[in-house]
């Protein structure tokens, strides 16, 4: 029991934190149609660390590396606060996934030229085993920064991520507060992918946010539900892992899968018997 | 989960490594003329069914509460999409297959809302970037797919920047700003 502690015990806390800044992400993210979000801007900050490593020599962890993938990040908030006022012919969504797909190729091209630096495998799925107490001091100091602006934005973001259009006629700046939302996401999820990988960030992102919204509309209980979700998945994930020998970050996205799978069926249960009910 | 999943399968592999970035660059130099071949018939039959079956395809897309069986055709469409994929993703890789579906339509969809137009655009597009990212792959010794996917990428930054510059002049020229 002991040593499931030690090994599985910063794992488990890093999952709870990083599960319940993207839980409140997610619900703005699948307000707003972007679920692709998270990988373009991944993909975006490896850029960057590639480019700090190109130019500097630095490693993944240090200083340089993480500024450049800022600097990276806050360019693409940028560009796709601009790109959803500016071009309306196709979705945002749209503009997302193709930027990834860009990017993706610019970080082949980068490895391509200096090789050496990157591996998609550890990209995917990530370190979660190998996480430290400094990253969970880290990733607190940062999250709660995080949380904080959100919290004092909630108003602005929340409207224009229930109606765009309505936040436009309302006279918000919604170019200036879509780079808020997608600079303050996008430094969560630069941090967040060093340490899970993409695939589980994606997931924590995506997957507890859709279970809260088959049994609620309102904000403060969605949180609770797709808290209470990722925990959960996080546990028995973390376990399977462990007894099962797997990686334990596509381990963790697995059960957070079979958790949407179990809740949209006790979901739809829900309402075929509120319906007989009513019958 | 498809990726999940495969991330964890590839835990029990030897060179899982190697296989997922396989998966995602392909193998498009080392292709060869039988698979060339098969590609092409398979991908000429498709293309005839979906040109006969067009207008169920098109009203699918576009309004699919007006088709009968709307389940029955989103089943021939991602069948169809299916076997496209199949073939395409061990050649090319996830990621060359993802940037050819979808930067040619979206840049043909900022200038035109016409099909045959959309196609044609999107075809020139494809054609012209094929040419210049294998081209400056040989003569540069760049790595092939994403030199290809980053010409594909410079001709969707062009189409937004000479969308936004379009949309402003129309505006201007009514008045509006």
């Amino acid at each position: 029991m002991l040593q499931l502690l030690h090994i599985l015990g910063w794992p488990f806390l890093m999952c709870l934190i990083i599960g319940t800044i993207l839980a409140y992400f997610g619900i703005h993210v699948l307000k707003r149609d972007i679920v692709f979000i998270n990988i373009a801007v991944a993909q975006v900050a490896a850029i960057g660390s590639i480019a700090a490593h190109l130019a500097f020599e630095v490693e993944e962890d240090a200083l340089l590396s993480y500024l450049f993938s800022l600097g990276c990040v806050l360019l693409i908030a940028a560009f796709y606060a601009i790109a959803r006022r500016k071009i309306i012919q196709i979705s945002i969504e749209a503009v997302i996934g193709i930027s990834y797909a860009i990017t993706a190729a610019a970080t082949m091209f980068l490895i391509g030229i200096a090789p050496g630096h990157a591996h998609a495998e550890e990209m995917l799925a990530g370190k979660l085993l190998w996480v430290t107490w400094q990253h969970i001091v880290l990733c607190l100091i940062v999250f709660t920064s995080v949380a904080f602006c959100l919290y004092i934005f909630r108003k602005p973001l929340s409207k224009i991520s229930q109606n765009y259009e309505g936040a436009i006629t309302q006279g918000l700046k919604v170019v200036w507060w879509d780079f808020v939302f997608y600079a303050l996401l996008g430094v969560v999820i630069t941090l967040a992918v060093r340490v899970t990988g993409v695939v589980t960030v994606f997931s924590f992102l995506i997957i507890p946010a859709t279970i809260s919204a088959l049994f609620s509309a309102h904000w403060g209980l969605r949180m609770f539900i797709a808290w209470a979700a990722a925990a959960v998945a996080s546990l028995v994930g973390l376990l399977f892992a462990y007894f099962f020998d797997f990686s334990i970050g596509p381990a963790v996205a697995l059960f957070l899968g079979v958790v949407l799978v179990i809740a949209a069926l006790f979901s739809k249960f829900r309402r075929i018997n509120s319906l007989n009910m009513v019958k | 989960m498809a990726l999940v999943i495969s991330l964890l399968l590839t835990d029990k592999l030897p060179n899982a490594e190697t296989y997922v970035t396989t998966t995602l660059s392909g193998s498009l130099l080392w292709v060869t003329w039988p698979l060339v071949i098969v590609t092409v018939v398979v991908y000429i039959v498709l293309l005839i069914f979906h040109y006969i079956l067009r207008g169920k395809f098109i009203t699918l897309a576009e309004n699919p509460q007006k088709l009968k069986n709307e389940k029955l055709w989103d089943f021939l469409f991602f069948t169809t999409q299916g076997i496209i994929t199949v073939l395409i993703v061990p050649i090319a890789g996830v990621l060359l297959a993802y940037a050819f579906l979808m930067i040619p339509a979206a840049t043909a969809a900022m200038f035109t809302k016409k099909w045959a137009k959309a196609v044609l655009i999107g075809w020139s597009i494809g054609f012209v970037a094929c040419v210049l990212g294998l081209g400056s792959s040989y003569f540069f010794n760049f790595p092939y797919g994403p030199t290809l996917v980053l010409f594909l990428g410079l001709f969707f930054v062009c189409a937004m920047v000479l969308r936004c510059l379009l949309s402003r002049r129309n505006l201007n020229s009514k008045g509006y700003e």
